[in-house]
């Protein structure tokens, strides 16, 4: 025992030292990303690429504040995407339920349907679903249709791996106890599959916060603007303007890192827990 | 637990959702007092709903009742957004019963998606921004551009505008589009750096050689250049074959009435490509965009930009390193070329357009015109181009640099677009490779000129069917 | 199974109940776009004008032009480095990780930044990284002593497509890491000390009991590496929009090209279904290679 302690100290320090060095890596974006946002070009191009700013020009964040509604983005985008997460979640959730614990013919060719969806990218069926969603546009709605229909195949395949892996005592218990179906999903399965609920809030988060050729499209005007395409308007305006990108970019990545940092412990359980099963 | 206080957030976002879906008035529920949105909030009366089906229900209803109108454009920045609201406000201090709602779209995402996606069923605003020549060509033939000849008639909107300016935006005899503004290419020369390196500011293509050479031998990058954009590199083949083949025959050859496989414009791209092995452009240029390298030339440390006269607003932009440094001077003349010093790059393409689904065509071109009126004098004043229209401005107020163009094209005898704008579709990106090609030493000179003959012939061939 | 709950299961109109708003949801939204997509890859068309029938000329058309090819060739590369370079480093930090180290969910944490940065942003930061004057990579190495390594990294057609991958390869890292690690983490504690008493080391441990152990898991990953390489779109197109000279060409980006630059609407529909056809086609090879693995 000793000698394996001794062996597995020794692993350590050169783990250390590979493990930081990754940490840097992965980190250093961000720590870039914030630093040039204090930056102006002179200095930039004066050669101070990765130091520290020697003028922190906070008035980069003011001057992206003033040139977009910025505020107003960010609302638009906070209830786009809690709307897409919530019908994702409950959708998805139901779907995955009726495919792993009902029993019926169809479920795998239904399953299976679902995961195509993996395969689509936007760009193809933009102008179809433009032609298709016509009645909607410049709603939310125009774009929280979409990105449930385009989250739901990733997240049916997390929750199905999750839910096959869970026993189903709980479950037969409820219903000797006389309870209904409906009953058995809020009160038993649901519950259950909380951490995998968060790990698709997570990936569901990302993927319609994060896009941008559909909400150009299918809303118009201030009113319905993303961050995202906000940020977008910006840094093609100013893809030069270091700095100002730099804050553009770095108010579009904050609220990101916060959900992260707030959903991650359930996050981290949900994986503990083996979410996907192949 | 964590996850319903998340689910809480979630509940009231959404909720928050349906009740500004719900509601019937469009003063939002959500925006939280910002002070850049209450006077839009202010002026809207009107539910948040599709533009066309408000529209339909007021054709039916009296006149003098609340007009709505969309007006898409590609100014999301706060400069040119700033003018574009001005003109909003006066227009609808004029015409208190018209409310115009702004759709600012980011530039190239507005080309590429917004409008083109909108256009296929005719649901772009009521007054849209976009580019004459080969760009709204498909629209005007799919009939969802409004024709505005009678309407020009009644106004007299014909003796506003200078001349020439209406040419882009005119198919099969129709005008479809009001011009915005024109341009006119000119190089731009950094004197400081010229005087530092004792260059003569270059007249002729042999003295524009030597300058690059000189300056290339001292470390300085000597021109601006953004390959990985190719209509960058189409701003200085395109000028130059201006020069070897003269404008007249460049129009008749880009409107598919001359060829386009040339002499003349094989020359064009070998001078390019002289220029490109003389190290004229910058290191890495094929993995540079067009404003990564020209910021280069607004921090003062590249010596010469050819582009259009836009170049002058950041010439003359506090922001940037060479006010007052700048000379603007005519692209150098090549020996044995056809055209002159008087022919330049340039003329009007952006343009505003009415979508023939409007309900109120009257107030759509009052308004179009108004603001191409405006417009053309406030992007002139700031430098970013030259009036389409017959302005009356100060000339003190109006952007030094682009007042050096002016006097140079003041004798102009020829102008030719670039020849992106009058392509059309697979033509354009044809341009783009073979321009790159041209850059990369992948594509001769003569495979250049063939190259974009073909590719005119097949998408003129196919239009024709 | 109790009876009453059999019955329960089978019940048809639960089964409606949960299925159906997600199914007719995903169906109309999600899936009758792509059938119009398959229509219009018959036509040729620009989006906007008159559409003809052309039946299948457009895929032959596509099967005949070599910039596919290569937009296809450089995909599966891109997928070949995700699978054989990506991965086996997220599966080297995700077992050191689960293997216990002090500070574990810092790391854990911190490895998955990236991911959660959006694409658009990570390119931009990347291209300044790329800069060839004042970019980080040559600026260093100059600093290094090293300027003959100096390059135009995204302006070379030899480095392009290496510069497009790496910033690619590297964002998911923490991805598959966090995957790969829940996995590992799963294994019941009582397998991995049995084996180390019977005098495995970590790396033996690892091969032998671990790895094993998270087949499944290894097997989703491959399939979301390489469908997501065969899609990606988002950082080429900003860092060299597939140049120069098409060294970059990916699928997803001709098809943007031909839709929104040349507006050959038909041709890019071909495009579109080719690339869904061939991310299937990916799938099932995946499934039956990992078949064959677990049956060993």
């Amino acid at each position: 025992m000793k000698k394996m302690k001794a062996k597995g100290k020794k692993t350590g320090i050169v783990t250390t030292i590979l493990l930081i060095a990754v940490t840097i890596i992965q980190l250093f974006p961000l720590y870039w990303m914030f630093t040039f946002s204090l930056k102006s070009n002179k200095e930039i191009f004066g050669g101070n690429i990765v130091g520290f700013p020697e003028n922190w020009e906070w008035d980069n964040y003011a001057r992206v504040f003033e040139k977009a509604h910025l505020g107003r983005y960010l609302f638009n985008s906070m209830v786009v995407t809690g709307a897409t997460i919530l019908f994702t979640l409950v959708l998805s959730a139901m779907a995955t339920y009726a495919i792993v614990r009902l029993i019926w013919k169809l479920s795998k060719v239904v399953y299976f349907i679902f995961l195509t969806g993996m395969m689509l990218s936007i760009h193809a069926v933009l102008l179809p679903l433009f032609v298709n969603m016509k009645p909607l546009l410049d709603t939310y709605w125009a774009l929280i249709i979409p990105y449930v229909a385009f989250a739901m195949p990733t997240a049916i395949l997390l929750m199905v791996g999750t839910l096959e892996a869970l026993p189903k005592e709980l479950e037969e218990a409820a219903f000797i106890d006389g309870a209904n179906i409906y009953r058995v999903f809020w009160q038993i399965i649901m519950p259950l599959m909380k951490p995998i609920l968060s790990t698709v809030a997570i990936l569901t988060f990302l993927s319609s916060w994060n896009e941008m050729m559909l909400a150009i499209a299918f809303v118009s005007g201030e009113k319905y603007k993303t961050i995202t395409v906000g940020v977008n308007d910006m840094v093609g305006k100013y893809s030069t303007k270091w700095g100002l990108i730099g804050a553009g970019l770095t108010i579009a990545t904050i609220p990101t890192l916060v959900l992260y940092v707030f959903l991650s412990k359930n996050i981290q359980k949900s994986l503990a827990m083996g979410a996907v099963k192949g | 637990m964590k996850l319903k206080k998340l689910l809480g957030i979630i509940l009231a976002g959404s909720m928050v959702m349906s009740l500004a879906g719900c509601g019937s008035s469009g003063n939002d529920t959500g925006s939280g007092g910002e002070p850049a949105q209450e006077r839009e909030n202010a002026t809207e009366t009107e539910p948040a709903q599709e533009s066309e089906d408000a529209q339909e229900a007021e054709q039916s209803a009296d006149s003098g009742e609340e007009i709505n109108l969309t007006f898409w454009h590609i100014w999301p920045d706060a400069e040119m957004g700033a003018i574009v609201d001005n003109y909003v406000e006066l227009f609808e201090e004029e015409h208190p019963n018209v409310h115009i709602e702004s759709v600012a779209t980011q530039e190239v995402e507005y080309q590429n998606n917004k409008l083109k996606v909108a256009a296929a069923t005719g649901a772009q605003g009521d007054v849209f921004m976009c580019w004459g020549g080969g760009y709204a060509k498909a629209y005007v033939d799919a009939g969802v551009v409004l024709a505005l000849d009678d309407l020009m008639e009644k106004y007299g909107t014909k003796d506003e505008l200078l001349d020439g300016t209406l040419t882009y935006g005119t198919y099969d005899g129709k005008t479809y589009g009001l011009p915005l503004k024109q341009w006119a290419g000119a190089l731009f020369c950094n004197t400081e750096l010229f005087e530092e390196h004792n260059v003569k500011i270059p007249e002729t293509f042999d003295e524009l050689l030597e300058a690059v050479k000189t300056f290339r031998a001292a470390g300085v990058t000597p021109m601006v250049l953004g390959a990985k954009d190719g209509w960058h590199i189409g701003m200085i083949q395109n000028a130059l074959a201006v020069r070897t083949e003269g404008a007249e025959y460049m129009n008749k050859a880009l409107m598919g009435e001359e060829t386009l496989d040339t002499e003349g414009i094989v020359k064009s791209a070998e001078l390019l490509c002289e220029l490109n092995e003389a190290g004229a452009f910058p290191d890495g240029t094929m993995g540079l965009g067009s404003e990564e390298s020209q910021e280069e030339f607004y921090m003062g440390l590249v010596p010469m930009y050819y582009g259009g006269s836009w170049v002058s607003s950041g010439c003359d932009s506090e922001e940037n390193e060479i006010q007052g440094l700048v000379k603007a001077v005519p692209m150098p003349t090549v020996e044995g070329g056809k055209g002159g010093v008087n022919s330049f790059s340039g003329g009007a393409i952006d343009m505003m357009m009415i979508n023939v689904n409007t309900a109120h065509p009257e107030e759509a071109y009052e308004f179009a015109v108004g603001i191409t009126k405006y417009m053309s004098e406030e992007a002139y004043k700031i430098g970013d181009s030259l009036p389409a229209w017959k302005v009356d401005v100060d000339e003190s107020e109006v952007s030094p640099t682009l007042r050096q163009v002016e006097e140079l094209i003041k004798n102009a005898d020829g102008y030719v677009l670039a020849w992106d704008t009058f392509l059309e579709g697979a033509a354009i990106e044809a341009h783009y490779e073979l321009l790159q090609g041209l850059i990369a030493g992948t594509t001769s000179p003569e495979e250049f000129a063939a190259g974009m003959q073909a590719a005119q012939e097949e998408v003129k061939g196919s239009s024709a069917e | 199974m109790g009876i009453g709950m059999e019955r329960a299961l089978k019940d048809k109109k639960a089964i409606c109940f949960f299925v159906l708003p997600a199914f007719i949801w995903f169906c109309l939204i999600a899936l009758l776009p792509v059938f119009q997509s398959a229509g219009y890859s018959l036509l040729d068309w620009d989006g906007i004008r008159e559409a003809k029938f052309i039946g299948l000329d457009n895929y032959i058309k596509m099967f005949g032009d070599p910039l596919f090819f290569k937009a296809i060739w450089n995909s599966v590369l891109l997928a070949a480095a995700s699978v054989f370079i990506q991965l086996p480093v997220s599966m080297v930090l995700a077992l050191v990780l689960a293997g216990g180290v002090r500070g574990e969910n810092f790391y854990r944490n911190a490895f998955f930044v990236p991911v959660i940065i959006s694409g658009t942003i990570i390119a931009h930061l990347w291209m300044k990284i790329y800069h060839p004057s004042y970019g980080l990579l040559n600026m260093g190495l100059e600093a290094l002593g090293l300027p003959f390594l100096e390059r135009e990294w995204l302006g070379d057609e030899k480095t392009a497509l290496v510069a497009c991958f790496v910033p690619m390869v590297w964002q998911y890292i923490g991805y598959h890491m966090l995957l790969f690690y829940s996995a590992a983490k799963s294994i019941s504690p009582e397998i991995i000390e049995a084996a180390q008493v019977d005098g495995a080391n970590r790396f033996q441990t690892a091969w032998r009991v671990i790895i094993p152990m998270i087949v499944p898991m290894i097997k989703a990953c491959v399939i979301f590496a390489i469908i997501g390489s065969l899609k990606s779109f988002d950082l080429i197109y900003i860092l060299t929009n597939g140049g120069p000279v098409h060294a970059s060409e990916v699928p997803s980006l001709l098809m943007y090209k031909k839709i929104f630059i040349s507006n050959e609407y038909g041709y890019a529909s071909a495009i579109a279904i080719f690339i869904i056809l061939e991310c299937l086609l990916f799938t099932f090879a995946v499934q039956k290679i990992f078949n064959r693995i677990q049956k060993d």
